[in-house]
């Protein structure tokens, strides 16, 4: 029974996403200049705080197989997007663009990402911190 | 003068009410205080990144032509200023990286809720479950004591709630953009419930071992339109961004440890 | 006419022992509160003040487990005894629920139309428990879970799924799955108890559901008032929990184990 008197988010009985918050500069850790595009199978995905992330195994120029590490949302970001632990699998095949380390040739973070059917997503992890 | 003339100067004298003024008759909580209970959402203006003015980026937030800072500048000390720019090339020595409490007034930059007692006042934030208890009671703060978010005792003035913050901890900053503080900071906040759905935020930082002066900080606050349950909000469970923050970790355990 | 006169003055007689062990069903001697529970202006027991827990279950949850059993099956065992040696809160990792309960810092209660709050002292954590027994997320994990609560009589039952497998649910290294699902039970029982009952079961960990139980004491200190407390990865946890003690080569721990537990296979 909802109380007339509830003035708080939780009388909703709906989950909001958690909004960005201040941790660390991006700036710090990616370069926008260094643009990356990869297409491969999808290792591993953790939806977690404080960022989520996407582990793809990527075949290199010379064939060889090297596992990326792609940052996105928080846990809470994604879910509201309507991503769930289990919307990405291993051995799913997926193309994703993003933002290059600075100090990491393998880690980037997320900007967009294609689904085995072709469905595309934003990943964004830097929203208007207001 | 013809009371036409009281009544338009009336009316114009409180249409240009200034920031922090309120006439409005609020809501009151069971006991009597203006009730500002409910999910806030702050406009800030991407203090976040920094408190002064700066220009916007997809990795730099929003932009802000003012900064919240009155003045538009942060009065440092020389050798503080100094100390503004190293930080600035650390990035790995900020403490929300290591998912530290943002402090004041940098936890208010993002929402919260808040709950009313007679005793307390409760901010409970959406980010990292960081809250902090404004007591209500008139008790003084606790010695030896310094914490991140600090010791916030409060009172009423009309429609504005006033908290004294004192026992902050050197650790906590106000941005990303190297605006550090020491912990002499002391900090009087002014929250002015100014229609139901509006607050003013007016703080005064004082904090003589960094800053040349007292300086204030200001921006509103607004009701959330859609306010929802938080979601687990957790930094330190899952942080992995540490290990690839350029400028390595070398500097880490000098800048927390041995303080 | 005398007959009825004398049942009734028996009635009446009895009343108040009817009514003192209708309330102590979970075992208080507080008689003189029998039926007078403080409520909240929504009729809610109130549960509200700052409670602590006096037991060592945050070192070794067996000591306050039913027959003092974790029935743990074979193979979740062995893979625990092979697992990882560091208790995740070191890493400064919430500590999840049932641990969150019996952390020996105090616990802040605040009720809310629709919500109770439980604000912690231990890593300033905090959850948010409607009342309202909205449904359970679908397809998330979270190291505290997701919390839903309703009135069930006088006692609030919080149920808990979602979980993630990081948590363990003391420092002896008892851990779960990710389909550990915890149901809590706070009931007044006194002016200064509060009953705190957990139901914990996990099929891929143990072979049965499993019960603890502990009272949570309200702290009657004047002018207590819980302080920050934050975790500063990279201290070895010496800060948090003085009984540890670091081996030479600096990332395992001494396990220390305060009460005899039996893990029992069946």
């Amino acid at each position: 029974m909802k109380s007339k008197l509830c003035l708080l988010v939780f009388c909703g009985g709906l989950l909001a996403s958690t909004p960005v918050m201040a941790h660390h500069s991006f700036a710090a850790e990616y370069d926008r200049a260094k643009v990356v595009k990869v297409s491969g199978t999808v290792t591993k995905f953790d939806l977690s705080n404080p960022h989520s992330w996407i582990y793809i195994d990527v075949k290199d120029a010379n064939g060889a197989i090297v596992n990326w590490a792609f940052e996105t949302g928080a846990a809470g970001q994604l879910y509201k997007r309507g991503i769930r632990k289990d919307t990405l699998q291993p051995g799913m095949m997926i193309t994703i663009t993003g933002y290059g380390a600075k100090a990491n040739s393998n880690t980037a973070d997320a900007q967009q990402l294609t689904m085995p059917d072709g469905t595309v997503m934003t990943l964004g992890t830097e929203n208007n911190p207001g | 003068m013809r009371p036409f003339v009281w009544i338009a100067i009336s009316l114009l004298t409180t249409a240009m009410a200034a920031f922090g003024q309120s006439t409005y008759t609020p809501a009151r909580t069971a006991d009597g205080q203006p009730s500002i209970e409910g999910s806030w959402q702050p406009r800030a203006g991407g203090a976040a990144y920094s408190v002064l003015p700066h220009a916007g980026g997809f990795f730099l937030g929003s932009e802000s032509k003012t900064g919240i800072v009155e003045g538009g500048e942060l009065p440092y000390q020389p050798w503080a200023a100094a100390e503004v720019q190293r930080l600035t090339e650390h990035m790995e020595l900020d403490p929300t990286g290591h998912c530290h409490f943002e402090g004041i007034p940098h936890a208010l930059y993002f929402g919260f809720e808040i709950i009313q007692t007679p005793k307390f006042i409760a901010f409970l934030h959406d980010n990292m479950h960081a809250r902090r208890l404004v007591y209500l009671d008139g008790k003084p703060h606790p010695q030896g004591y310094s914490a991140w978010m600090g010791d916030s005792r409060g009172h009423w003035e009309g429609n504005t709630l006033v908290v004294d913050v004192a026992d902050n901890n050197d650790k906590s900053v106000f941005d990303m953009a190297g605006h550090f503080h020491s912990d002499a900071l002391h900090v009087v906040e002014r929250f002015t419930l100014v229609d139901k759905d509006t607050m003013d935020y007016e703080a005064t930082f004082d904090d003589s071992k960094v800053f040349t002066r007292p300086f204030k900080m200001k921006f509103q606050m607004k009701k959330s339109a859609n306010p929802q349950e938080p979601f687990e909000s957790d930094c330190f469970g899952g942080e992995r961004d540490q290990e690839h923050i350029v400028n390595g970790l070398a500097n880490l355990k000098d800048h927390y440890y041995s303080k | 006419m005398n007959v009825r006169l004398f049942s009734v003055a028996m009635a009446l007689l009895l009343l108040p022992f009817a009514l003192t062990s209708a309330f102590a069903q979970t075992g208080s001697s507080n008689i003189a509160d029998a039926g007078k529970v403080p409520r909240t202006p929504e009729g809610k027991p109130d549960l509200q003040g700052i409670w602590e827990t006096r037991n060592a279950a945050s070192f070794d949850v067996g000591e306050i487990a039913e027959g003092h059993e974790i029935p743990y099956l074979p193979a979740a065992l062995e893979k625990e005894q092979k697992g990882p040696r560091v208790d995740p809160i070191i890493h400064c990792m919430m500590p999840g629920v049932p641990r969150i309960s019996y952390m020996p810092f105090p616990i802040q209660i605040l009720q809310h139309p629709g919500v109770v709050i439980f604000m912690y002292e231990y890593l300033h954590d905090i959850r948010y428990v409607t009342t309202n027994s909205r449904p359970h997320l679908d397809g998330i994990d979270f190291a505290m879970g997701d919390s839903v609560g309703h009135w069930d009589g006088d006692t609030l039952v919080v149920d808990v799924t979602d979980f993630n497998d990081k948590t363990w649910l003391d420092s002896a290294r008892h851990t779960h799955s990710d389909l550990l699902h915890v149901v809590e039970r706070y009931t007044r029982v006194g002016p200064n108890t509060i009953s705190y009952e957990a139901t914990i079961e996990d099929p891929k960990t143990y072979s049965r559901p499993w019960k603890i139980s502990m009272p949570l004491h309200r702290n009657t200190e004047p002018d207590f008032e819980l302080r920050d407390q934050e975790c500063t990865e990279g201290d070895n946890g010496r800060a948090i929990h003085p009984p540890y003690r670091e081996r030479p080569e600096g990332d395992i721990f001494e396990l220390v184990r305060p009460y005899p537990v039996t893990k029992v296979a069946k």
